[in-house]
């Protein structure tokens, strides 16, 4: 163990919410909770994966706001593939979902799988990602979504029913966003959602990303190979983020991690394959593991976390035995994690996901030019 | 012949504050509340403890032109049928969602999804979109013309249906032993490729707990009314009496044959208005309490919409000016309704003011303010002539409205054993009557 020292750095953790059962689902989403993590993740797929599927999943904003009803604090971000969606429908379906959650949605952007645009009568390449799509898509569909939330005024819905005033229409606009692959003419039929913008989520797989997420991120999750390659990475982000003058603390940035439990007698056989125990290496998924007792995985989490490379985890138990591996964590790493303090006691007094990651809360962009 | 006895079925038409327009300004309504789930799931409790059969979120894609005066729809369907899906355990889930601005795969999987996640109680308002100005939150080009929304509409259904389709029942196999999650020989592309949609599929999801999901429209044109017959197993409509009623029902229903359909394999569900009191007195007190909080500019606004053309400068209280009207075929959006609101209008000879009062509720819909009994009777009397499989519910303002039909209509019903006691099944479908469709079977295989 490495000693009692605690950083004054919080230490953000959200969590994969996936498969297709969902009573299940519920289960690890009430875990999740009780063990004080920030987020859960719902991941999207839009197609089936051959040879072996892997196991399909609830679309998210299904299941999301089904979960919202059986939760109260944790946040709860939707996986979109923008290349097969419309910022309308999601701008509206994260709306909807912040409201009924009291402020906990938030949307992780990825293009979607190329093999998918089958699905979506997208017939060639070009139609589904156009030359230039990966690098600007993710900006565009993010900057749509949020003209889109602040095509209302805050204090627009006034409800006088005095007079008969539902809303002041001075304060709710057309916003006639045209990019190069979206175009939407606005307002939102739903009233500015109660973060304001539900945080953004970006997942650093290549170059064009790391450009997006420089712009649009509120939360970034890289997958290292390494901790030399996580400080690396998170330095040239934390840099892309200065170039766009934003502070290095209104973008987060996740490690995505799949810890292992190994207890006294009980090393798997996927343990054992994995070959990672008592440290933490990729594997040949491509997936960051950390497999080791409580103790261990709690080191190796302090000794990132204290390198100043990432803010927090993002969980991904294995594919196996999600929910057993899972509780292991929320039941055995994370208090190890609250005893040296590195790992909050206490829930916070907001429901807002912008707030729980420490994010502020955006002012309307169409306020500034009024 | 000895024919299953009928029995009605009621579907909650769940509209945020009610169906009366004025209803956010009644004293007992909370604006505030339609974007709270605590809300809903109260809403949700009251319709299971009248053992209703489905509630029902409409939806539109775009900011109503009248919106100043009028709440919102609130919520997104999806997403606010999944949350209610957590907080009920037998009421069915109908969301409208639509074919013209939306992809196939989507809505295969949402609705898979939901019905997973409710375990078998979901169901589609299939639509067209019949607004404008819809078109432009998607796209820099204009709604297409009313006939090739129906025939894309109609591609739409069959490709989500075989998406639905695309894996065998039994093609999940899950086992943990042999490692062999799904059996790929009972997972079975599509490749479709049609004049709107090109989706190889299969779908990445198991198919659901009812195989297909309710499959409800709302279409009242020729094309509306033909491509119900054709896929539809409930339909809404807006009846504003029970002769036209009685029509809509033999047209609708003479239909289906040309396509191979039995007539009771789909439920007519006209929508009704109901204003309860314990006394006559008492009820009508209630609507003009309503009434009285009519917004006239607002139906103004509302109307202007309906007809497309700009009536804020008409005088009020003099005959609705028909001439200014444009003719039905030039409708490119809402078809049906105009027929309907004009023909009232025509045929009733109303002024202005007495057409925004009369739509002002019901809007068009079949209404009766009286007691629980009057109530009963007029629901009996479209049930038993066949102007009605059931009703399409609109309670004027929530959750009061509500609640009185629950309380005092749903027991009526009852006691005239028109209407069930207790869910006897579990799913949206064994609610409505109808069987599980059959799957895919490798017909290949045995011939
Ligand atoms: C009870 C009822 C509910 C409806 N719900 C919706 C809806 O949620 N969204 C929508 O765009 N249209 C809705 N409509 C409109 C119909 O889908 C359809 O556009 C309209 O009846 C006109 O039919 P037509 O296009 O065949 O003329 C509804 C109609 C009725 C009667």
């Amino acid at each position: 163990m490495m000693g009692g020292k605690s950083s004054n750095r919080q230490l953000y953790m959200s969590a994969a919410v996936d498969g297709l059962n969902y009573q299940q689902c519920v289960q690890l989403a009430e875990m999740a909770e009780r063990a004080l993590l920030h987020a859960l993740i719902a991941p999207e797929s839009s197609r089936l994966e051959k040879p072996a599927p892997s196991s399909p999943v609830l679309e998210p904003f299904t299941l999301l706001a089904a979960l919202s009803a059986s939760t109260s604090t944790i946040g709860l971000i939707a996986e979109v593939h923008s290349a097969f969606y419309e910022p309308f429908h999601a701008a509206r379906k994260l709306a909807a979902l912040d409201y009924m959650s009291s402020g906990r949605a938030g949307c992780l952007t990825l293009p979607g799988q190329e093999a998918a645009a089958a699905n979506f009568g997208r017939v060639s390449k070009e139609q589904l990602r156009p030359h230039g799509y990966e690098a600007s898509a993710a900006v565009e569909f993010a900057e749509a979504m949020q003209q889109l939330w602040d095509s209302w005024d805050d204090d627009a819905l006034i409800y006088d029913k005095q007079a008969g005033m539902q809303f002041d229409e001075a304060k709710v606009r057309e916003v006639n966003y045209t990019g190069r692959y979206y175009s939407t003419r606005g307002p939102l039929n739903i009233a500015r959602p109660p973060q304001g913008h539900p945080p953004i989520v970006v997942p650093i797989r290549t170059q064009d990303d790391k450009l997006a997420a420089a712009r649009v991120a509120d939360v970034m999750i890289i997958e290292p190979n390494s901790l030399e390659e996580a400080i690396e990475l998170s330095l040239e982000l934390r840099e892309l983020l200065r170039q766009q003058g934003r502070q290095p603390e209104q973008g987060r940035i996740l490690a995505s991690l799949t810890p292992i439990a190994v207890t006294a007698g009980s090393i798997s056989e996927v343990d054992l394959r994995l070959g990672t125990v008592g440290g933490g290496g990729k594997t040949a998924r491509g997936r960051l593991c950390c497999a080791g007792t409580a103790e261990e995985i709690a080191d190796w989490i302090q000794l990132w976390h204290h390198s100043g490379a990432v803010d927090g985890f993002h969980i991904q138990p294995p594919l196996q035995a999600a929910l057993d591996s899972f509780g292991y964590f929320a039941e055995q790493v994370i208090p190890e994690l609250q005893r040296r303090g590195m790992f909050r006691q206490t829930g916070s007094s907001s429901t807002s996901l912008r707030e729980q990651l420490g994010l502020s809360r955006p002012i309307n962009q169409f306020h500034v030019i009024r | 012949m000895i024919s299953a006895k009928r029995s009605m079925h009621i579907n909650l038409f769940l509209m945020n504050t009610g169906h009366h327009e004025a209803s956010w300004r009644h004293p007992a309504t909370d604006p505030r509340r339609i974007t709270d789930l605590n809300y809903y799931r109260e809403l949700g409790r009251i319709a299971e403890r009248g053992k209703l059969d489905s509630l029902f979120l409409a939806d539109t894609l775009v900011l109503p032109p009248t919106v100043e005066h009028k709440v919102l729809h609130g919520l997104e369907p999806f997403t606010l049928l999944s949350a209610i899906a957590a907080v009920t355990d037998k009421i069915g889930l109908i969301g409208t969602a639509s074919t013209t601005f939306n992809d196939p795969f989507h809505i295969a999987r949402k609705f898979a999804s939901l019905d997973w996640i409710s375990a078998g109680r979901a169901g589609w308002n299939i639509v067209t979109t019949a607004s404008e100005s819809a078109a432009y939150n998607f796209t820099d080009a204009a709604l297409p013309p009313h006939d090739e929304r129906y025939r894309k509409a109609s591609e739409f259904v069959e490709v989500v249906k075989a998406l639905w389709d695309s894996w065998e029942d039994d093609a999940l196999v899950a086992d943990k032993e042999s490692g062999l999650y799904a059996d790929m020989a009972k997972i079975h592309p599509l490749d479709h490729k049609g004049e709107h949609f090109a989706v190889r599929g299969p779908l990445n999801m198991p198919r659901s707990p009812q195989g297909h999901p309710l499959l409800v429209q709302a279409g009242s044109s020729e094309d509306g009314k033909s491509f119900a017959a054709m896929v539809a197993e409930a339909v809404f409509t807006a009846q504003p009496t029970f002769e036209s009623g009685q029509a809509f029902y033999a047209d609708i229903k003479s239909r289906m044959k040309p396509f191979g359909r039995s007539p009771d394999e789909l439920c007519i569900l006209p929508g009704f208005f109901p204003i309860i009191g314990d006394t006559l007195a008492e009820a009508q007190d209630k609507q003009r309490e309503l009434d009285e909080l009519t917004i006239v500019a607002y139906g103004l606004k509302r109307l202007s919409t309906l007809f497309k053309v700009d009536l804020t400068d008409c005088p009020l209280d003099e005959p609705v000016p028909l001439h200014l009207l444009p003719r039905q075929e030039e409708i490119n959006g809402n078809r049906g309704r105009f027929e309907l609101v004009e023909g009232m209008a025509r045929k009733e000879k109303l002024t202005l003011r007495q057409l925004i009062m009369r739509t002002a509720g019901s809007r068009g819909h079949a209404s009766l303010t009286g007691t629980p009994l009057q109530i009963a009777d007029e629901l009996e009397r479209w049930f038993l002539g066949r102007a009605a499989d059931g009703f399409n519910l609109m309670p004027s303002h929530m959750p009061d409205g509500l609640s009185d039909f629950v309380d005092k209509v749903i027991p009526e019903l009852q006691n005239r054993g028109l209407f069930r006691t207790e869910y006897t099944g579990n799913t949206l479908r064994e609610h409505y009557g109808f069987s599980r469709p059959a799957g895919k079977r490798k017909l290949e295989a045995h011939t």
